[in-house]
């Protein structure tokens, strides 16, 4: 498999030279024109310490290693190929091959590559133990957290190949009519950690290596056809796939026995002191139609476009189906002045999914079986109007209004249909009194209705249960909401730019806003945002070029911790 | 000392205090190119980020007596679970590189860079994936005709 790509590349790279080749050796009374560049050398790399992070995207190995890279350029008439390769270590390689044969054919085809090292997590902090004493002199007692990682030496990280190939073509005798296709596999091979979480009582958290061999292929083909001149129409279909060729891996659960007591628990689990199938990832395909409309008529333009697309989870059977549109007016009633309008309507169906859980202690089978809705399924629906007035170059106003509404069917409970409602405004100027100075300001502002908070977050006191009590009976004590999502947004943007001759220009700017949300009685929710910037460039002399950038951003907000007290 | 009956359970509730949240990156990059004749030239990059996340002491309120009465081996200090999500890197980078024609159509070229990247929570043992500081450096050289 890993050798897949470059075989791939190499197999496409063949076809796409021959259909761009054909033309050159077949005319030859066109001059042609070409150009070599090649770098012959190496590099060396050094580590000092801990360099996954810092070298996240190097392939983390020591030495020197030759490097090359060949760029070759050949030109006749109307017709250009292009290649460059260049090796940087065996996990860092590119390669491209581009063409174009008069204005009928033309392409690329790429082949990118590189190492991504991930770190591992060393279950550290998970090691603890329920004091059963305030001085915690006496013998700890029977819950506890214990990790325990069964490949100390693994290195993980895994190598990503990107195919891409992009084409063009002018049908012959079909002027108005150009055909695309597009590809694009990525194949990702290595090494990665997986950790497994099994219980009960004692929590036992167990960190394993498992294989990477990730594979997703998408490929696109479309039209664009002019009927007349002032209609631009056009059509993409798109197919995506993604599967994990790995073996699906497997753990070992523990036995469910009391860590002191050694009382048997395996009924308070589904599965224990067995060999499980775990961390499967599904494999998935999306299709996607779409369909645009551009056209003019007089002063005014007109946008539209259509997608319906269908992603399947395969190995589960569930789907997730959308259809939406977008239209947008633009229109300019005299030179100084524009108006854009834009609507858009989606609707999104997720497939809700029955939990099945098997009977639990004897008791009923049907007591834990639930149906997972999704918030995800929705209808949303946008609409926003722009208008911009100049009344003479040095200065621009605009103002611009928007609304969104989300309804999300089975949110905050099964067909509640709860709504979510946004109104967007802002107001803008640039002012630039000569060409030395450019300087821009925007409001901005947001208003939100009930953003879709989490629902019961705490737990309420007094309740008394029959020894031992469950987490699933904690679930009726529940209430009360909270977000970190605003219900209301002011905020400012401020481009400065000075260019006080062509040797040097100084940008400034800062974004700011506050969100705040009050509707929620546990919590005046708050957020700051700051981002100012500042960019020099100079260039005293041809000799010399100079650029710095300083930027800093700053985001506090405030929330809530909680913790539940109980005995038990 | 424990009112339920024998045998029996009680939930006191949540327990909640408010808490900030704070993140702050500055960047600094600058990039400055040299030409001092048609053969040769000359470039210095560098970049510096420090970037940090904290957590403001959780302050939580003192739990009813009823509740450490009952539960009397608990610890109610919340007041260093705000570390847990203290994290301050400070990233750094610098190359240089020249450029020297050797003859019209030969170049030679050499570029060194420096990568580093400082911890600042080192006295914590980092978290999840241990201590990250560490560094890398690159030399290369090549002749490109």
């Amino acid at each position: 498999m890993k050798k897949t790509p470059i075989g791939l590349f190499i197999c496409l790279g063949m076809i796409f030279g021959l259909l761009i080749s054909a033309p050159f050796a077949f005319s030859q009374d066109e001059p042609s024109f070409s150009s070599l560049s090649l770098w012959i050398g190496g590099h060396y790399t050094g580590i000092e310490d801990y360099h996954k992070k810092v070298g996240e995207f190097d392939r983390g190995e020591e030495g020197a290693l030759p490097e090359i890279f060949l760029d070759y350029s050949n030109y006749k008439g109307k017709k250009t190929l292009r290649f460059s390769g260049h090796f940087y270590d065996p996990k860092r390689i590119s390669v491209d091959l581009s063409g174009r044969s008069k204005e009928v054919l033309s392409g690329k085809i790429s082949y990118h590559s590189f190492y991504r090292q991930r770190g591992k997590d060393l279950l550290n902090n998970l090691m603890a133990r329920e004091a059963t004493d305030k001085l915690n002199t006496l013998p700890g007692g029977g819950k506890m957290v214990t990790s325990e990682d069964l490949t100390p030496d693994a290195d993980f990280g895994y190598t990503r190949h990107q195919l891409t190939s992009d084409f063009k073509i002018k049908v012959p005798g079909k002027a108005n009519l150009k055909i695309i296709a597009s590809h694009r596999s990525i194949l990702e091979d290595g090494e990665d950690q997986k950790i497994v979480s099994m219980h009960c009582s004692s929590c036992h958290m167990v960190s394993k290596s498992v294989e990477v061999d990730r594979q997703t292929h998408a490929a696109s083909v479309g039209f664009e056809v002019n009927p007349v001149e002032a209609l631009l129409l056009s059509y993409t279909g798109s197919f995506r796939t993604f599967k994990s060729e790995a073996p699906v891996p497997t753990a070992f659960y523990d036995t469910a026995e009391h860590p002191i007591k050694g009382v048997n628990l395996s009924d308070r689990v589904i599965f224990g002191g067995e060999e499980v199938d775990f961390g499967e990832i599904p494999q998935t395909q999306k299709i996607a139609h779409t369909v645009k409309l551009q056209t003019q008529m007089g002063k005014s333009k007109i946008y539209g476009s259509f997608t319906n697309s269908q992603a399947k989870n395969i190995s589960q059977g569930l789907e997730i189906n959308s259809n939406g549109g977008n239209l947008k007016y633009v229109v300019n009633p005299t030179l100084k002045t524009k108006f854009t309008a834009t609507a858009s309507l989606k609707r999104i169906e997720n497939d809700d999914v029955e939990i099945d859980v098997p009977a639990w202690r004897g008791g009923d089978p049907e007591q834990f079986d639930f149906i997972r809705y999704s918030s995800l399924t929705r209808t949303q629906g946008e609409g926003s109007a722009e208008f911009i007035y100049q009344p003479e170059r040095r200065y621009r106003v605009s103002v611009s209004a928007g609304y969104e509404q989300t309804t999300r069917d089975d949110y905050p409970e099964p067909e509640a249909e709860g709504k979510t409602t946004k109104l967007k405004m802002s107001l803008g100027g640039k002012y630039r009194p000569h060409s030395k100075f450019t300087g821009r300001l925007k409001y901005f502002l947001e208003k939100t209705e009930d953003p879709a908070p989490y629902n019961l977050i705490f737990e309420e006191s007094g309740k008394t249960y029959s020894s031992p009590f469950y987490y699933y009976q904690r679930e009726e004590l529940r209430y009360s909401q909270v977000t970190n999502q605003a219900t209301m947004l002011h905020g400012v943007d401020l481009k400065l730019n000075f260019k006080p001759d062509q040797k040097a220009t100084l940008s400034a700017g800062i974004r700011a806003s506050l969100e705040t949300n009050s509707d929620i009685d546990t919590l005046d929710f708050e957020r700051t945002r700051l981002q100012p910037n500042l960019s020099l460039t100079l260039s005293p002399n041809p000799r010399w070029n100079l650029f710095g950038n300083l930027s800093y951003v700053y985001d506090k907000s405030n929330g809530l911790a909680a913790v539940a007290m109980m005995n038990g | 000392m424990d009112t339920t009956v024998s045998g029996e359970q009680k939930h006191y509730g949540s327990f909640f205090a408010e808490t900030e949240y704070q993140n702050e990156a500055l960047s600094f990059s600058a990039n400055i190119f040299f030409f001092p004749n048609e053969k040769l030239n000359f470039n210095l990059s560098g970049n510096f980020t420090n970037s940090k996340g904290s957590m403001k002491i959780v302050e939580m309120p003192d739990p009813p007596k009823e509740v450490t009465n009952n539960i009397g081996t608990a610890d109610y200090d919340y007041d260093s679970i705000n570390l847990y999500s203290d994290l301050d890197y400070t990233q750094f980078y610098v190359s240089f590189g020249t450029e020297y024609s050797i003859t019209k159509k030969v170049t030679w070229t050499l570029d060194a860079a420096y990568y580093d990247l400082t911890d600042n929570m080192e006295d914590y043992q980092g978290y999840v994936y241990g201590v990250e500081t560490g560094s890398l450096y690159i030399i290369k050289s090549y002749l490109q005709r």
